[in-house]
């Protein structure tokens, strides 16, 4: 089904090329992203000024300046997009498919790949976590195992990449090179 | 005369503190470190750059500068590769030569577009240098008048371009580059040794951690979209055609276009000393120049050689020059000169007239590092860039987890704390919805960094100054106008206009 929207361009409606269902999401997915970011920075900067007000004068002229004039670029660009929200969106016409080198980025990319980012995040998630919880020297290791055990790859590969790089990091780093990187929560706690 | 033997002088010493042991050495790590990972199509050279940082920390301040210039130097040299034998751009800085490059491959003639882009890159930067060379007394005279005001106003005007020319949006910009500066107060305030935001927490007493923000903001989000499509950009359907043929073809297109290749060089140093405004700005106009100043313009994106050389020429000029801004004004001249300035200042390098005046040849060494790594990687990518190509089909699921672990452990390494891992996967994550909704990170990097360096030179012009700075100095009255131009210039444009068609239209009347 086609569908009418208003035009993405600026120009009257009556000019504007038709668009489907598939390509207003993103369109629209993008469009909302943009207002829920200007609100989180809008009392990010709130709280931002608060914070210091108990300050010296000094301490605190900086962070009014960058207040201020964020404040006031706020709300030229939210204005901006009340008035035309359509003026940030031309990254999603059809006819300029993508300003990126592979048409890798963009609410399109996100929303024709959403199984394998919200996979990826929730990998990244939980490697942080990971590490939070034992330590680069352990979850790093057993994240790159895992990993590669998980993707198909060789098991032996990633056996010998698990064990290769605790030696690395265990040895390497603490032993030889005297870099002691961070114990987890989890291991401070068995301390 | 005296002060080009001074020059002189400061460059030889420059060349002969490359040529020790040590740090030809670290140059060399860097080049083949910048060349395995810049040729991943997805990650490209700034991730490469950035997974060095941490070690280069633990390292001597020279060794560590070869390090990260020669990473810095090789990217231009691999992104070629697969732009003219796959049609696989690594990054934007490679699109016009994947026009020119790849249409000539698939005729057999990949050798000789291979060649030629090498050879114009050295051109390139030799140029550049000597361009650098020329206008050295000019710079320095310049950067002699300048005190606080004017340090502090030029990091303004180079924090306004850098956040208006990168991305789409200017407000888009300008707010990043005001989340950075928001960022940037975090910790002892300068003026009053206050602690400003960070209430329980005695990690941000010195501030944010930048390398773990850094790695975060750059890294993350190439390797979570790496993860997610789950195969590499150059897939099955991308023939990889090799060919040892063209060599000299190449280096002679080069040398009978030497007029291009100057016009390109100038191109090139002028867009590297414009804060933030980087290698595709350059690319582009020194693309636009060749196809301007050609008799047969339809050849353009069939394979034209001169299609090739342009660009590669001004990419790579604009490189050492970008080095420039980045040590004299502590303004960095392009995106990946943004992170190495983060870098200088942790080193302990401080941005200032010293830089090229009585450490003139520590800036030389940099330039030269640049100009010596290319000239090595020239010589590896012609002899081993059909085994390089390679390196393009390398499956996903044996880059990620190991790229990933590299950046784990390199934001470890800044503070050994977990306050940096933690920094690191938020950063990450950020980066990540920026990237996609197309809020340019550059600015935000630029407000972090120059953020922490402006805040002191506004508080030493304020004390010793007054508030007369702000209208008794003329080199800071011009820095403020082209502020206001750069602000306002599209406005202003739109309103004359406006003015001048209703003139027009009362005049026909």
């Amino acid at each position: 089904m086609v569908m009418p929207i208003k035009p993405l361009d600026g120009t009257k409606a009556a000019e504007a090329k038709p668009m489907t269902p598939e390509r207003m999401r993103p369109i629209l997915l993008g469009r909302k992203a943009d207002w829920i970011l200007m609100a989180i920075l809008l009392v990010i900067l709130i709280i931002y000024i608060a914070l210091v007000q108990h300050l010296n004068w000094r301490a605190t002229v900086f962070p009014w300046f960058i207040t201020v004039a964020m404040l006031f670029v706020l709300g030229l660009y939210g204005l901006s997009k009340k008035r035309n929200p359509a003026v940030w969106d031309e990254i999603y016409d059809p006819e300029h498919e993508s300003m990126s080198v592979d048409g890798d980025t963009g609410p399109d990319y996100l929303m024709k790949n959403a199984s394998g980012v919200k996979r990826s995040l929730f990998g990244f998630l939980a490697i942080t976590a990971l590490t939070m919880l034992l330590g680069p020297v352990y979850a790093i290791p057993l994240f790159v195992g895992g990993y590669l055990y998980f993707q198909g790859e060789n098991k032996i590969f990633a056996a010998v990449s698990l064990v290769a790089l605790w030696i690395v990091m265990h040895y390497g780093f603490a032993g030889a090179m005297h870099i002691n990187l961070p114990d987890g929560f989890l291991i401070d706690l068995f301390k | 005369m005296v002060e080009y033997v001074e020059i002189l002088n400061a460059f030889w010493n420059g060349m002969t503190m490359l040529f020790t042991w040590p740090v030809f050495s670290a140059m060399m790590i860097g080049v083949i470190a910048g060349m395995i990972v810049g040729l991943i199509p997805g990650l490209g050279g700034l991730v490469a750059h950035i997974l060095l940082i941490p070690f280069a920390l633990q390292m001597d301040l020279i060794p560590a500068l070869a390090m990260l210039l020669g990473v810095y130097a090789v990217i231009s040299q691999t992104e070629c590769i697969p732009a003219v034998l796959l049609g696989v751009p690594g990054t934007v800085n490679s699109m016009a030569t994947t026009l020119e490059g790849f249409p000539m491959s698939k005729r057999g003639e990949g050798g000789r577009a291979l060649s030629a882009a090498h050879f114009a890159v050295n051109m390139g930067t030799i140029f550049a240098s000597i361009i650098f060379i020329m206008v050295l007394p000019i710079l320095r005279a310049i950067v002699s008048r300048f005190s606080s005001p004017e340090f502090f106003m030029m990091m303004a005007l180079g924090l306004v371009i850098a956040s208006t020319l990168t991305g789409r949006s200017k407000a888009r910009g300008l707010l990043m580059a005001g989340i950075g500066l928001m960022l940037g107060t975090i910790g002892q305030s300068p003026g009053t040794g206050d602690p400003r935001y960070v209430g329980p927490f005695l990690y941000l007493w010195e501030g944010v951690p930048m390398i773990p923000i850094l790695l975060g903001l750059f890294g993350v989000p190439e390797v979570i979209d790496l993860a997610a499509r789950n195969k590499t950009i150059a897939t099955a359907g991308h023939q990889v055609i090799t060919m040892t043929t063209g060599l000299w073809a190449g280096t002679r297109d080069v040398l009978v276009n030497m007029w291009l290749v100057l016009r390109c060089s100038v191109i090139g140093v002028l867009t590297g000393f414009i804060p933030g405004l980087g290698g595709t700005a350059a690319e582009w106009m020194s693309y636009a120049s060749a196809v301007a100043t050609d008799k047969d313009k339809s050849t353009f994106g069939r394979g034209n050689v001169r299609g090739v050389i342009a660009p590669e020429v001004g990419v790579a000029a604009h490189m050492p020059a970008a080095i420039v801004p980045t040590v004299a004004f502590g303004i960095p001249g392009n995106p990946p000169m943004a992170v190495l300035l983060g870098v200088f200042v942790i080193l302990g390098i401080r941005p200032g007239p010293e830089m090229l005046t009585t450490k003139l040849d520590t800036t030389f060494m940099m330039v030269n590092t640049v100009t010596v790594a290319g000239f090595i990687a020239s010589a590896i990518c012609l002899v081993t860039q059909r085994w390089l190509a390679q390196l393009c089909f390398v499956r996903a699921s044996l880059i990620v987890p190991f790229v990933l672990a590299a950046m784990f452990v390199g934001a470890g390494f800044f503070r050994l704390s977990m306050g940096d891992i933690g920094f690191f996967a938020a950063a990450g994550l950020i980066g990540y919805v920026f990237k996609h909704l197309d809020w340019p990170r550059v600015p935000l990097v630029m407000g972090l960094i120059l953020g922490m360096s402006a805040e002191p030179y506004f508080f030493a012009s304020i004390d010793r100054y007054g508030a007369t700075w702000l209208y008794e100095r003329p080199i800071v009255v011009v820095l403020e106008a082209l502020i206001v131009f750069t602000l306002f210039a599209g406005p202003l444009k739109s309103i004359f206009q406006k003015i001048w068609i209703s003139f027009r239209t009362t005049e026909r009347a």
